[in-house]
């Protein structure tokens, strides 16, 4: 017995004093050191994002936001920044997998510290907005312990025992703490856009990993045009999924933009996979009633939005073509009425 | 509490540990503790149902003192046997069979309407697999196989034994009663044999299976837009998901089984290189097709009568087996599938051709062997359709898309699919490359540092590769 226990605790100490030892040098987070403006982390999106906008809101002043998950990648805020005021200051909350609970606690995070919230748009996508599990275990979509009020050290404690499970997260801590400088991801530091366009991300990345999906091009092609072809047939049908928990956070938004007097739209993303059906018609009566018919725009199953490839990225993202077309819309309803 | 959860992950070193250093000098105290570990394993589930299982232990180890109090009186102990099969039966018939019976009923006698008749029961988990394993007990009892024990703390030790409780090896009780009724020792040699099954099981189980049922989840769902080619390739997938699955599930059910000292029998054994559906038989869920064998088939008469009893055993078996993955007319016509494929075989007295492991001592099968598995495992995917579809008409739609021209076309592959089917690939390979040992992954006998590496690099594999957690297959049953 002696002997197995001996056996079982070497063999599994080792490689996790090692890691450990590589977690605390590499700190692939980056929630270990202070904030630095060269972090662009393309994991611990919630985190980095507010750890962006605490840096820089004294300074920037940010009075428009866009708020949602890593769909936000879709949308180019400078775009946005034409159909705003002049002199308004734009910032992309992103988080990835971010629910409306999520959201809404950022919201307050501004609203509490006496930020502006003269603009914003509200991404929702179809189911994840409306999740049930409002704090992920996982690194990659973990929420900033800040605004989701967890304790920090349970925090600490996931994104540690998360690297510990992806093997392909301890090669990536030590390539980029080896290498920092990685061309084909970065963040805008002031706008928190990413930097570059998802097709200008395509070229200047290896051949057979694109920007989000790690889809080759070719299987990408394929699976879009696969999508494209059955799209219509395999759309998933809608569940209702705004539940009475949910209610008193959306409302929360409304009420915040209200007292702040935000010009707002609440937009409805869409999605390429089966798993994304559109909005049931009861969910967006329901955003409609709290928020208004005018500022609610519904494009979750919307096919001959997610038929252009060019505003293709992966099988959970539209590209920035998609993201123009859709700000295009929600400022100038009615005008582009080749979408609808 | 699931094999491939972060509870069993901390539940089982806690056990280990309690169980030899604490409890390990006390053989009454060590059982006593398997049954509240045992329970607390399956009450972690839903804690209700944990008085199901004492009263099918209780009503076994009862029925078993009263057949060995009426030795003498053969009229008396059957009629103690058939009341404690007759009680068993009942319970798993009302939690797992009566609303489908009754539905079934309506639908052919009342134009469905089934208002006030229903029960809508969650079903137990895991309970045909308890409820046979106890009624194992009392047959054997009654048959004079088995002395019946006296203490009922090594009895419901054995009847919730948590490694097998809920997805099997069904145990025979003359296999695990005796087991508990002597001390245990730490074997090394056991214990490492015992991580690497685990091991494996959970690749199986979380790569391989979990893997496939996210392209066939997709696939079924969709089934009537999709090509014929891409509803092969995700019958193909379920294939291996239920083989990753459940035989995953055993493997480590086994392996965790070995940590404590106990040894469960096998329940898989290489079913997909079988040359014929009776080999196929003797290598899948062994531990159900031998309960059935030695339970209902052989009573029967098995192979040793008329023709006409035969065909009728055969049908018998089949269906009864069918039945028990479930209560859908789709687990029916699946045993009637593998009854209707078997029957050949045994009317001409072919169904014992293949009793050895196919190309036993050799890398690579002959051409006649390799077609022999090919054709036996596209007959295994046919009935595996069956057994997955929601409905009788939905195989049949399913079937015949396969069937039309776009069979020929390319299938449609999600993001993960090749990969999956590299994993797939993978583990048939290491299952043959160790067809002759115990379970894939035994390394016994090969030097200490191939199978420190290749666990390392299996355990890299299941911690990058594994997909979203699923409950096994086999619970629902």
């Amino acid at each position: 017995m002696g002997r197995f226990l001996k056996r079982i605790v070497i063999l599994l100490l080792v490689p996790v004093l090692l890691l450990t030892a590589v977690y605390f040098v590499t700190d692939p987070y980056k929630t270990l050191r202070p904030f630095s403006l060269t972090y662009f982390d393309s994991t611990n999106r919630d985190y980095l994002s507010s750890e962006l906008y605490i840096h820089n809101s004294e300074e920037r002043e940010y009075d428009s936001f866009i708020f949602g998950s890593s769909r936000g990648c879709g949308i180019n805020t400078y775009h946005w920044l034409k159909y705003l005021p002049e002199g308004s200051k734009q910032f992309l909350f992103q988080a990835w997998s971010e629910t409306i609970t999520g959201i809404d606690q950022k919201i307050s995070y501004i609203d509490e510290h006496q930020g502006n919230l003269k603009n914003a748009i509200v991404l929702i996508d179809i189911p994840g907005s409306f999740s049930r599990n409002q704090l992920s275990t996982r690194a990659l979509s973990i929420k900033d312990p800040r605004f989701s009020h967890q304790p920090r050290w349970v925090h600490q404690a996931i994104l540690f025992f998360d690297f510990l499970q992806k093997p392909s997260q301890w090669i990536r801590a030590v390539k980029e703490w080896v290498r920092p400088h990685r061309p084909y991801v970065g963040f805008d530091v002031v706008s928190n856009d990413w930097k570059k366009s998802n097709r200008d991300l395509e070229l200047s990345c290896p051949p057979e990993k694109d920007s989000l999906g790690n889809l080759s091009r070719i299987a990408k092609a394929a699976f879009f045009k696969d999508y494209v072809n059955n799209a219509e047939a395999a759309l998933p049908g809608s569940k209702d999924l705004i539940d009475e928990a949910l209610l008193p956070v959306l409302n929360h938004i409304h009420d915040v933009f209200q007292r702040q007097e935000t010009d707002y739209r609440i937009v409805i993303t869409p999605g390429y996979c089966y798993q994304y059906p559109p909005i049931s018609s009861r969910d967006l009566g329901i955003l409609q009633s709290i928020f208004g018919e005018k500022n609610v725009f519904d494009f979750s199953g919307r096919l001959d939005i997610t038929s252009d490839y060019y505003g293709f990225s992966d099988a959970n993202h539209f590209g920035l073509n998609i993201g123009w077309r859709m700000i295009e819309e929600i400022y100038n309803p009615g005008k582009s009425s080749s979408l609808n | 509490m699931l094999f491939n959860s972060i509870e069993f992950a901390i539940f089982l070193p806690i056990v280990f540990l309690l169980y030899w250093f604490v409890f390990g000098k006390n053989l009454k105290l060590q059982n006593l503790f398997v049954v509240v570990v045992s329970y607390i394993f399956y009450g972690w589930w839903d804690w209700r149902f944990l008085f199901l299982i004492a009263f099918t232990s209780v009503c076994s180890f009862g029925a078993g003192l009263l057949i060995e109090k009426y030795r003498d009186n053969p009229r008396k102990a059957k009629a103690v046997n058939v009341v404690n099969i007759v009680i068993n039966l009942l319970i798993l018939g009302v939690f797992k069979y009566y609303d489908f019976f009754v539905t079934s009923f309506a639908n052919a006698f009342l134009g469905g309407n089934t208002a006030g008749l229903l029960i809508k029961v969650i079903l137990p988990v895991g309970i045909s697999f308890y409820t046979f394993q106890a009624l194992s007990y009392s047959i054997d009892v009654y048959r004079g196989k088995l002395e019946p024990t006296r203490d009922i703390i090594q009895f419901f030790a054995f009847v919730s034994f948590f490694p097998q409780l809920v997805a099997g090896p069904i145990e025979r009780a003359t296999n695990l009663l005796p087991q508990f009724e002597k001390p245990r020792a730490f074997v090394y040699e056991e214990g490492v044999d015992g991580m690497r099954q685990i091991l494996w099981g959970l690749f199986k189980k979380m790569v391989v299976a979990d893997n496939c049922a996210i392209y066939v989840d997709q696939v079924f769902s969709t089934y009537q837009t999709q090509s014929g080619s891409t509803l092969l390739l995700a019958a193909i997938f379920f294939a291996f998901q239920i083989y990753g699955d459940f035989s995953g599930y055993s493997d480590i059910a086994i392996g965790t089984s070995r940590l404590f000292g106990i040894k469960l029998m096998r329940n898989f054994n290489v079913p997909y290189f079988s040359r014929d559906i009776a080999e196929f038989w003797r290598r899948w869920h062994i531990s159900l097709t031998t309960w059935f064998r030695d339970y209902v088939y052989i009573p029967l008469g098995g192979s040793r009568c008329s023709k006409a009893k035969i065909i009728r055993n055969t049908f018998v078996i089949f269906l009864v087996s069918g039945l028990w993955h479930g209560a859908n007319w789709t687990f029916i016509a699946w045993g009637a599938y593998h009854a209707l494929l078997f029957l050949p075989l045994i009317l001409l007295g072919k169904n014992r051709k293949y009793r050895d492991t196919v190309a036993e001592g050799r890398l690579l099968p002959s051409f006649k062997e390799f077609g022999q598995i090919l054709l036996t495992f596209v007959l295994v995917v046919i009935g595996w359709i069956i057994f997955r579809a929601e409905s009788i008409g939905q195989a049949w739609t399913y079937f015949t898309r396969i069937c039309d021209s776009s069979l020929f076309s390319m299938p449609f592959l999600y993001v993960g699919t090749k990969r999956t089917a590299l994993f797939a690939l993978l583990m048939l390979v290491v299952e043959w490359l160790f067809k002759d040992r115990r379970f894939a992954w035994d390394f016994s006998g090969i030097p200490k540092w191939i199978p420190i590496v290749s666990s390392y690099a299996l355990i890299l594999v299941i911690l990058e590769f594994a997909a979203h957690s699923q409950s096994f297959i086999y619970f629902q049953f």
